[in-house]
């Protein structure tokens, strides 16, 4: 293999990464501050995706006017799950407020998964942004533009992320929630609140993967879980807790993938969790976990 | 018939245990009586509707039941998505002649289907074609799209004695062991290039071919199948790489494609939404071949890849014709809001119903042991010279027919003298 290929599969890889942190990021975000495995994460990126494309297909919106529109509602949607599923359930006794949490994000997913099953029925199954711009080459290296566009508004999104988590009120509080919600509790942090912001900020987050992968590539009623397996990887791998290492662990899917996929497509797939298992043996706490 | 294993009582024991005269019944007879006579009443309500329905299976039935499922959710959907349209219309077209004639009970009888969506899942086809023959008691099945589909939905078969058409299922896989209850009219999956490789040995200008095929059971073997062509032919395959279901992401097999520098780049997939993702990936990293081809390329396909799909070389069980056949089937392709081009498989659905209506005609009854053997010796022609024949081990020879996208429409490259002058490289023009 020369240098050129490889110089092309790291940017093929990086590129495809960015997508993997943004979405991981929500699901850290929200295990983070709620304790909840959002095990409907996948699922909310999956509807993000669709709506994305009915956007696209019915009102004739420019996908990537779209990435900016679609989110927002999902912040609200995210915020009213967790208010009538997740947060009735905060008076019971922590392992069980936690169990029983997930188990009604699990439920969630499923349903979400039937309903978009039903909604696509006699459709096309999987929904796609025929959407295509030249690509950028640089010699022989091929600069693929619609990745390029999605790795800036990725970068974008994470920037806005991380001002709003350092400068905002909310995002302090957010951060602290995450340290020690009973600190947070004490200090006047309004703990429910803020799990229903962590929720929406999530949400938000994987609608805005579902509308950029629903351009480049596309999204199907039955993506979500194995998203959410995936995504749970590079929280895993990066370090709970950790944005750094979640935006690490996301590129370093991305990369792998791009790699392993390269020589053996069958195990292209499968790397994730394969590293996952390998880093975890060398550093249980995760690549950048404290 | 199997008797009761419960000792009969003798005489003398009846004598000593009742202490009456032989002949007559005691408390204990009468009560044994009784219950004997409440057990035949239970075996005569039992038998008495099995009796009947035997009768009735052996008189004359009101139509003829054909099961089948059909995708319309999942992965196939783009595929097989307005063939339940295309059933609908030819049972129509047969019923408005008055049905199929079975010399059997004299008359004809009018087709109906009972259909069901199989969301493109082998287990849930496999499922329902267990109540097409249960529940709805079908007389005949019409297999689901696909071989993993078919693989899957046959086992009903056998079990049931239901004779089962495979309309679109030729993996080698389906074949490999005797089942006189499936049988289908179409070559292997190894011979679907049949075709298109008698105009690639007479069309100059290709050296090396790089094949994609998905990892499925019809797939791969139409892959293999096609790379032995090619090499018989005397080009040489420089990429050959099976890539998983899953797969959305193609940068590195695009990237590796470029390396091979193939001048015609193959793509095997049934799946239209794994196809799109390939194509739209390939068009924007670059890759740009000579030739480009997709066995499969129903009009959802050539809609969603745009001017990209122009000069694509694919393949169509039907050609444009004019034989009363090709008129029928233009026909029913109208009645279900359809063109034959615009659906691959359409084609082969319209010589199964065809083979359907020969088999039932053949065998003049429903009779489940005389429909499998007129299925299998159905022998008949379409479209003016095309053999339909079921072989030794249940298959036939029939091959689709090359076609090229242009302007957004397959159009035909067949006959082979009209293939050769009308085909146009697709030159890495996306």
């Amino acid at each position: 293999m020369d240098l050129q290929a490889i110089l092309q599969l790291v940017i093929n890889g990086v590129l495809g990464g960015a997508v993997y942190s943004l979405a991981a990021l929500g699901l850290a975000l929200i295990f983070g501050v709620s304790g909840v495995l959002n095990l409907a994460h996948g699922e909310f990126l999956m509807l993000g995706g669709f709506f994305a494309f009915l956007g696209y297909d019915r009102l004739g919106i420019n996908p990537f006017v779209l990435v900016f529109i679609v989110p927002p509602v999902f912040f609200v949607l995210g915020y009213a799950f967790e208010r009538v599923m997740i947060r009735p359930l905060a008076l019971r006794k922590e392992h069980v407020r936690l169990a029983s949490a997930t188990l009604v994000t699990l439920g969630a997913a499923l349903i979400f998964e039937d309903v978009a099953a039903f909604a696509s029925l006699g459709t096309e199954f999987d929904k796609s942004i025929g959407y295509f711009i030249g690509s950028l080459t640089v010699g022989t290296l091929v600069l693929p533009s619609l990745k390029l566009i999605m790795f800036g508004l990725v970068v974008l999104l994470m920037a806005q992320l991380a001002w709003f988590l350092k400068y905002t009120y909310v995002g302090l509080a957010v951060q602290a929630v995450t340290q020690s919600r009973r600190g947070a509790q004490l200090s006047g942090v309004n703990v429910a609140a803020i799990n229903g912001i962590a929720f929406g900020l999530g949400t938000f987050l994987a609608a805005a993967a579902g509308a950029l992968e629903v351009i480049h590539s596309s999204v199907n009623p039955l993506v979500g879980l194995p998203l959410t397996l995936k995504y749970l990887c590079i929280i895993v791998m990066g370090g709970l807790g950790s944005f750094a290492g979640v935006t690490l662990g996301g590129m370093i899917i991305g990369l792998s993938e791009s790699i392993v996929g390269y020589f053996t497509p069958a195990w292209g797939q499968t790397v994730a969790y394969l590293l996952l298992v390998g880093i975890l043996l060398i550093r249980p706490k995760g690549l950048l976990g404290r | 018939m199997k008797h009761s294993s419960m000792p009969q009582p003798r005489d003398g024991d009846f004598v000593r245990a009742s202490g009456h005269a032989p002949g007559r019944c005691g408390p204990a007879a009468r009560t044994g009586l009784r219950a004997a006579a409440v057990l035949l009443a239970i075996a005569g309500l039992v038998c008495v509707p099995a009796a009947a329905g035997r009768a009735w299976a052996q008189g004359t039935p009101g139509d003829i039941r054909i099961g089948a499922t059909l995708s319309q959710s999942g992965v196939y959907v783009p595929i097989v998505g307005p063939f339940g349209k295309l059933a609908d219309a030819w049972a129509e077209s047969v019923n408005a002649r008055g049905g199929i004639f079975l010399k059997h009970y004299g008359k004809s009888l009018p087709v109906r289907f009972i259909t069901y969506d199989d969301k493109s899942d082998p287990t849930t086809a496999l499922n329902l074609y267990e109540r097409l023959a249960s529940v709805d008691k079908v007389d005949l099945f019409l297999g689901p799209f696909s071989s993993g589909m078919n693989n899957a939905a046959m086992q009903a078969a056998e079990p049931h004695r239901i004779p089962y058409f495979i309309p679109e299922g030729n993996d080698a896989a389906l074949y490999s062991s005797p089942n006189p209850w499936r049988a289908s009219l179409f070559a292997l999956a190894d011979a679907e290039y049949t075709r298109l490789g008698l105009l690639y040995g007479k069309l100059p200008g290709l050296k090396t071919f790089a094949i994609l095929a998905r990892d499925n059971l019809h797939e791969v073997g139409a892959a293999d199948g096609f790379a032995a062509m090619l090499g018989k032919l005397g080009y040489r395959v420089v990429y050959r790489e099976i890539v998983p279901k899953e797969t959305k992401d193609f940068a590195s097999i695009v990237l590796k494609i470029k390396q091979a520098n193939p001048d015609a780049v193959a793509v095997e997939s049934l799946a239209p939404p794994w196809t799109i993702q390939f194509f739209k990936q390939a068009r924007e990293l670059g890759l740009a071949p000579k030739e480009v081809i997709a066995a499969h390329m129903p009009v959802p396909v050539i809609r969603a890849l745009g001017g990209g799909a122009e000069n694509i070389v694919s393949l169509l069980w039907s050609y444009e014709g004019n034989t009363p056949d090709h008129q029928e089937f233009k026909a029913l392709c109208s009645a279900a809001g359809i063109e034959p081009w615009e659906y691959s498989e359409a084609g082969v659905r319209y010589v199964t119903y065809k083979w359907i209506e020969e088999t039932l005609k053949r065998a003049g009854t429903l009779d489940h042991e005389a429909v499998p053997k007129a299925m299998w010796e159905a022998d008949f022609t379409l479209f003016g010279d095309e053999h339909f024949k079921v072989n030794g081990k249940g298959y036939g020879s029939e091959v689709p027919y090359p076609t090229e996208i242009r302007n957004g429409r397959a159009v035909s490259l067949w006959p082979l003298d009209v293939g050769l002058s009308a085909h146009v490289f697709k030159d890495g023009k996306w």
